[in-house]
């Protein structure tokens, strides 16, 4: 591998960390801002013009806090869990393209640069969906290593709805799968891109919508983002399976709460709105300025299903235990299955019985 | 193949290093103030009585049997998906789909069971 | 006929005794009694020279980072096999199983195993290690039990495993372990089954491969050669190897079947039932709490 390549690679994760960092503190004032709108407050106004400054003085906070450590929790685990969280929310990042990657890359002297931190890896969604499947550790031991009931409880819960919806979050996508023939997301997109009737695109929106809607309700409990907050509920169990961490350890459960929510945007958009595909730009053009116009689609429609997630928060209320469980076991699971069948019969049929 | 793996184990370093960093940073700037009350359980200010390890109910755990024979049914399905249009086209369509279809019956016939059988009511 | 030298023989002999005695002295005690720091320290020694005994068994890929990358993950696996074994607390050891699980799926990406590395991420350390938590918390209910503190049968235990891993090592190293040249080829691909003759129709083709023996070793790559991606995988999973794919889906069906039947909840016995009934006024709590 040569030096320029590994610098590329420094210098695009330096960039993305550095950048959704930055994006959480400022989707932390959005958040707080759009919240303040939906009960006709103000907002956070005190720091700099319009609040803007607020995400520094939070970060400052969260640093200068005591770091209590209860007395009674199992110190390793209870330092470990956070970690767990953020580590995961990270490196689930890596597979995820933020612009051209694949086959239209464009290109320095002949090489390509992929808007992507690990290119070409065969296993594309199936890697998000392993670092998602180990986030819930960071549940389940912030809740046992606390030693306290309500982080318990909460953990559990938590917990058990992380791996209820994982099932229907893994079958849903399996329509765009079979369709693209790749599990690479940049493949996914391309083909989102080539195909589709006169101005009608085929994103997946479209194609699958079933499977839309059942990833956007398994993905919104994936991230723990009400309706499917159960796991701090408030007003039973204090703060779920953080009640006893404080300081900058609250706040890294926090941040890698919001890098989730920006990883399972832009599988949103990746998988059922074609990710960087507009009218205008194609998968054949590799030149700089559809790579930049591309990565500026992407995080746009990134940015417009961020504030659908926050707007969400205030308009639905929160779900009763029974009927979480019964949402995904009942309804999404079999719908999930459903959806996978009728699939692959239209698929026969349409190719062609053979 | 390799780098490419390379490349997720140095956003690997990079996420352990955030991970780390502001604790070294907390653990240098924070102040620590240690008395008895803020070393207790959290229980909106009442003393905690009893064992933390209250017991919960069983469903959490059949909740975990089924999860697990769905993840795995799930790990058969991805290569399926991928391969199934390019072995269609190998002419091997109707085959593979029926294939999968009993697969999938199977399983469906098995989560009928545990509904039916009450499995899925959270009591 | 030998099938090893003595220096095998010696260093296959060293690792089982060395192994067995270490582990013996960092179980927990048979009776869930206190053992002395020496003991542990001594135990741990000896596992560790275990542990590097194995490693000339191995045999590293090409390249120098390949390599380190290759033996980390190695003694990480072994390492955490053996904390997991002797680790006190349940969770502890279910999370030193985590860690086995996820070194191996660094070899497995290693050895250009990207599908099955993903898969025994998400099996294994998604879901039945956490199926282990889930069954670890519902059985603590208060605190460790005297089960988890003490071993059954510490010394036995402790070598038959350590002869099991020597019986392995001898089997892998044996010259004639793995496929020679005469015998015949097993099939890889769809495609390599269309070339084939006799069978008319791609379904007869597919059942007649099926029904042949399907768990032979795959042959080594070729030099240059890609190895076979996820859609490769799935063509010979789904084709060649029919039966096994819906044997499995049996063995789930089974699985599934047997875990409703072990865990239906019963209807909850409750002595106050009669009083509460007799007298429909009075609140009625739930002594369960939230959970």
């Amino acid at each position: 591998m040569a030096t320029w390549q590994i610098a590329v690679i420094l210098v695009k994760i330096f960039l993305i960390v550095g950048l959704f960092q930055g994006a959480v503190a400022y989707m932390i004032l959005l958040e707080r801002k759009i919240a303040a709108w939906a009960q006709d407050r103000i907002g956070p106004n005190r720091c700099g013009p319009l609040g803007l400054l607020q995400p520094l003085a939070d970060g400052a906070k969260m640093l200068l806090k005591e770091d209590v450590i209860p007395g009674y929790v199992n110190k390793p685990l209870y330092i470990l869990a956070p970690a767990i969280a953020i580590v995961m929310a990270t490196i689930g990042f890596a597979v995820v393209p933020f612009g051209p990657a694949g086959l239209d890359a464009p290109t320095v002297n002949g090489n390509p640069i992929h808007f992507q931190i690990a290119p070409n890896v065969d296993i594309g969604i199936l890697y998000v969906f392993a670092i998602g499947s180990l986030a819930v550790y960071a549940v389940i031991l912030g809740g046992y290593a606390s030693n306290n009931k309500y982080s318990f409880l909460g953990g559990l819960r938590n917990s058990a709805q992380i791996i209820s919806y994982e099932i229907p979050l893994g079958l849903s996508v399996l329509g765009m799968v079979m369709l693209a023939r790749s599990l690479e997301l940049n493949d996914v997109m391309s083909w989102q891109d080539r195909n589709g009737l006169g101005p009608i695109p085929a994103w997946g929106v479209f194609v699958q919508p079933l499977a839309f809607l059942i990833f956007l309700v398994s993905a919104f409990a994936e991230t723990n983002r009400l309706p499917f907050d159960l796991a701090e509920a408030e007003q039973e169990l204090v703060g779920g399976f953080h009640t006893e961490y404080s300081a900058m350890k609250f706040g890294m459960f926090f941040l890698g709460e919001y890098l989730h929510v920006i990883t399972v945007s832009f599988l949103t958009v990746i998988l059922f709105f074609g990710g960087w595909d507009a009218p205008f730009l194609g998968v054949e053009d590799t030149s700089w300025i559809a790579a930049v116009l591309k990565v500026g689609v992407i995080f746009f429609k990134v940015t417009l299903m961020v504030i659908f997630i926050m707007w969400i928060r205030w308009t639905l209320p929160r779900f009763r235990y029974d009927q979480l469980m019964n949402l995904a076991w009942k309804a999404l699971i079999p719908l999930a299955l459903l959806n996978l069948v009728v699939t692959m019969v239209l698929i026969q049929l349409f190719r062609g019985v053979g | 193949m390799l780098p490419n793996y390379g490349f997720i184990g140095l956003l690997l370093l990079a996420a352990v290093a955030f991970a780390v960093a502001p604790l070294v940073v907390v653990a240098l700037v924070a102040p620590r103030k240690w008395s008895v009350e803020k070393g207790e359980a959290y229980e909106c200010g009442v003393r905690t009585t009893g064992e933390t390890w209250v017991r919960f109910r069983i469903q959490y755990y059949v909740y975990a049997l089924l999860f697990l024979v769905f993840d795995i049914e799930t790990i058969f399905l991805y290569p399926w998906a991928v391969s199934y249009l390019g072995l269609a086209e190998a002419g091997f369509g109707l085959f593979v789909l029926v294939e999968m279809v009993v697969f999938l019956v199977l399983l469906a016939v098995a989560l009928v069971f545990a509904w039916a059988a009450g499995d899925l009511r959270w009591v | 006929m030998t099938l090893l030298d003595s220096r095998d023989l010696a260093l296959i002999a060293a690792i089982v005794a060395l192994g067995w005695v270490g582990i013996w002295l960092l179980l927990p005690h048979r009776h869930g009694g206190v053992k002395t720091a020496r003991a542990y320290r001594v135990g741990a020694l000896l596992s560790a020279i275990a542990v590097l005994l194995v490693l000339p068994y191995l045999t590293p890929p090409g390249d120098l980072l390949a390599r380190l990358f290759f033996y980390s993950f190695s003694l990480l696996a072994l390492l955490g096999a053996v904390l997991m074994i002797t680790a006190r607390n349940p969770v502890n050891s279910a999370l030193w199983f985590a860690v086995v699980v996820l070194s191996s799926s660094g070899l497995f990406l290693l050895a250009g195993a990207q599908f099955l590395a993903a898969g025994t991420v998400i099996v294994y350390a998604g879901a039945i290690i956490v199926t282990f938590l889930f069954v670890i918390m519902l059985a603590q209910s208060h605190g460790q039990a005297i089960y988890d503190r003490s071993a059954r049968r510490p010394l036995a235990a402790s070598l038959t495993g350590m002869l099991l891993l020597g019986a392995l090592i001898s089997a892998i190293i044996a010259p004639g372990a793995t496929r020679k040249d005469g015998d015949p080829a097993p099939i890889y691909s769809v495609g390599a089954i269309a070339d084939q003759p006799p069978a008319d129709g791609p379904i007869a083709a597919v059942t007649a491969q099926a029904l042949t023996e399907t768990s032979r070793l795959p042959r080594p790559l070729e030099q240059g050669e890609t190895p076979a991606h996820v859609a490769g995988l799935g063509a010979t999973l789904f084709t060649d190897h029919l039966l096994t794919v819906q044997v499995v889906g049996l063995l789930l069906f089974v699985a599934l079947i047997g875990a409703v039947a072990i865990a239906t909840p019963k209807a909850p016995i409750r002595p106050d039932r009669s009083t509460a009934s007799s007298s429909p006024g009075s609140a009625t709590t739930n002594p369960g709490g939230v959970s």
